[in-house]
């Protein structure tokens, strides 16, 4: 059914169509909407699930694991410094293989605050063990949730997903959303109790997240490795069963817009690619050959398709919400550097820093990126990255 | 579920040293909850070698013990099971970096049963200072010299902070008290089923406090003996001694076996003597 909802709300829609059995939940701007969406909707009876309401970011994670492990399908929403607070039990739960969702929505991280959007937060995971699935708008962010759980207790892969959305630029944008019927997600997600996994049972004695060391530990990292690149296969045919269920789809692991025959393109993730798209059709209008590439799923990284897509253009402008510091590049630029650095025939790159705070990624910022791009591309000295609130 | 069990559930072979307090706290533990269905949380320390046990068995991090074993008692609880979750960690954990959540699992009552065994400082790390290392104690990180003299600062009233949350059960144990202290258990397990239970055992380390290894059952009673550890239990708040010492004895009882105490002045030992005293005064008002 066709709905007007922010992405909050969506995401708090997916966590119940989901049927979802314990939540934790603890406050944060701008995330704390899903969390008051879902905790009313087992009070209203609509919802059967446990919340736990904990005192903390850290609590959020540690007790979600506890009930996954034991059997539930569990959800969560941070934001911030409330991810950063919960990485301690993010990366043991990804080495325990456990599976969840938990809906990043992205906010600034330094000391000053900055209440606002940034991707510096769940860029600052990268390396915990998850699985990252980043949605453009309100609607992908509901599908992908729905999604992300088929991914995560897939028997094969067993791993923990963050759904990520932009703050206020999607957690509080109203927008329309088609909210499947119940019928349809039970087709597609088959209850948590029906999936093989592993979990407590009466009268074992197994144990869970031990000590190893040696080999043996490093055979659990080797494992999980394996499992996270494993998911390059998995997540296609989820996106097709889902397209067959819902009749929506978004690309794979790298939404690609115009890039057939484009010389030149821009490499987005999040709420900055519906922008990027128009930007990009105005230029198309005006005689440049340019298109999009936008990130959907950041872990794993396809590095394939990022090399397949990006072989033989001109040059690409990469637009980041987040930084590396230390380096001066944004972590989408980083990643993509490194997938084509041994590769033959390849862009010339660009980093674009933009969106940070409340700044937004405007269409005018991108057509500076689009501008500074092509010149790049025609051999004109270009500063390799850039700053787009102050060019 | 039916399970008699005819065997130790704790592996005769586990690496402790010798006289360790906890390790007969956790035998004692596995030994009343035998005939219960339960799972057993772990922490890094030395108990996380307890793993060697033939019970199902959940390691969690040194921070999130109690909200790990939230969730899993939500879930089985959700599932309509009412197995008990036994968390066990010693005094650097429950007292000092995940005091927080303990306490907001007490708040929330959850069903868990956690047992705290208290050896007064990190011994797994190698004898390093915790919140509730006594005043005066030599430890790695309050060494004794020119310009130190020890701990600086009492112990945290840790079980009586706990108690304060007005929950199912609070107790104090020593394994010198045997019946005292399986009694104890058996409470705390049921009170599990209907909300939050913890105990805390004083688990003398030998090889932290620098005390022989075979008079460690001694020092537990000397401690009761001298009110240095009062035994006494607490049901929603309802205090209650349960073992009265008719004459306690002078804290040097307790503190004379332990070369941690050695260097104390007659000063520092007063001022000891005085914080038991108005520690137990204190206790003996909450009894009413």
């Amino acid at each position: 059914m066709l709905k007007v909802l922010s992405s909050n709300e969506a995401a708090a829609q997916a966590a119940k169509l989901a049927r979802i059995n314990v939540a934790a939940v603890y406050p944060i701007t701008p995330q704390s909407q899903i969390s008051e969406d879902v905790s009313k909707m087992v009070a209203r009876g609509e919802l059967d699930c446990d919340i736990i309401e904990v005192e903390g970011e850290h609590s959020v994670m540690s007790s979600i694991t506890g009930a996954a492990v034991a059997g539930a399908r569990v959800f969560t929403a941070t934001s911030s410094l409330g991810l950063a607070y919960m990485n301690e039990p993010m990366m043991f739960a990804a080495g325990m293989r456990v599976p969840m969702v938990m809906v990043d929505v992205t906010r600034e991280t330094s000391a000053q605050r900055g209440i606002s959007t940034s991707r510096q937060d769940a860029a600052s995971t990268r390396d915990c063990g998850w699985l990252e699935i980043d949605p453009a708008d309100g609607q992908e962010l509901l599908d992908s949730i729905l999604m992300a759980y088929r991914l995560s207790e897939d028997p094969e892969v067993l791993l923990p997903t963050m759904v990520v959305s932009d703050g206020f630029f999607m957690s509080h944008l109203y927008e329309p959303v088609d909210v499947p019927e119940q019928e349809q997600v039970d087709r597609f997600l088959a209850p948590v109790s029906e999936r093989r996994r592993t979990q407590f049972s009466d009268g074992k004695a197994m144990q869970f997240a031990l000590s190893l060391s040696g080999k043996d530990y490093i055979q659990y990292r080797y494992h999980t490795l394996k499992a996270i690149d494993h998911v390059k296969e998995v997540f296609p045919k989820v996106e097709k069963e889902f397209e067959e269920i819902f009749g929506r789809s978004y690309g794979g692991l790298v939404e690609e817009y115009r890039t057939e025959d484009a010389e030149y393109l821009l490499m987005t993730n999040g709420s900055a690619s519906g922008m990027a798209k128009n930007v990009i059709d105005a230029a198309r209008d005006a005689g440049i050959p340019i298109g999009l590439a936008r990130i959907r799923m950041f872990r794993p990284y396809p590095r394939e398709e990022v090399v397949r897509i990006l072989r033989g253009k001109k040059a690409v402008g990469v637009i980041d919400r987040s930084i590396c510091l230390g380096w001066n590049c944004g972590h989408l630029f980083q990643e993509a550097r490194a997938a084509i650095a041994c590769e033959e025939n390849m862009p010339k790159m660009l980093s674009f820093i933009d969106g940070i705070s409340t700044m937004d990624i405007t269409r005018e910022h991108i057509e500076l990126a689009v501008g500074m791009t092509v010149a790049a591309g025609n051999g004109e000295p270009v500063q390799e990255t850039n700053w787009l609130s102050w060019e | 579920m039916e399970m008699e069990q005819k065997i130790p559930m704790m592996s005769p072979g586990l690496p402790m040293c010798a006289g360790c307090g906890m390790e007969l706290v956790v035998r004692v533990l596995y030994d009343e909850l035998k005939n219960d269905e339960f799972i057993s949380f772990g922490g890094p320390g030395c108990a996380l070698l307890t793993t060697k046990v033939s019970v199902p068995c959940y390691g969690t991090l040194f921070t999130n013990m109690a909200p790990s074993a939230s969730g899993v008692s939500r879930e089985l609880r959700r599932q309509g099971k009412d197995t008990v979750c036994l968390c066990i960690g010693g005094d650097g954990m429950f007292s000092d970096i995940a005091f927080g959540n303990l306490s907001a699992a007490a708040e929330r009552g959850e069903h868990l049963l956690v047992v705290c065994y208290d050896n007064e400082a990190y011994m797994n790390t190698g004898i390093q200072r915790s919140s509730r290392t006594p005043e005066g104690a030599w430890t790695n990180t309050t060494p004794v010299g020119p310009r130190s003299i020890g701990k600086k600062k009492q112990q945290k009233p840790f079980s009586l902070l706990l108690a304060e949350h007005n929950v199912a059960y609070v107790a104090t144990c020593s394994p010198a008290h045997m019946q005292d202290f399986r009694k104890k258990i058996r409470a705390a397990r049921d009170a599990s089923r209907e909300g939050f239970a913890f105990l805390h055992v004083l688990a003398p380390c030998p090889t932290g406090w620098k005390s022989k290894p075979e008079i460690m059952i001694r020092q537990c009673r000397d401690a009761v003996n001298t009110n240095y550890f009062p035994l006494w239990e607490s049901r929603y708040g309802a205090y209650h001694i349960t073992v009265n010492v008719k004459e306690p004895k002078p804290v040097t009882e307790f503190t004379k076996t332990q070369k941690r105490f050695s260097h104390l002045s007659e000063e520092q030992i007063r001022q000891l003597q005085e914080d038991v005293d108005l520690n137990f005064e204190h206790l003996k008002k909450l009894c009413g």
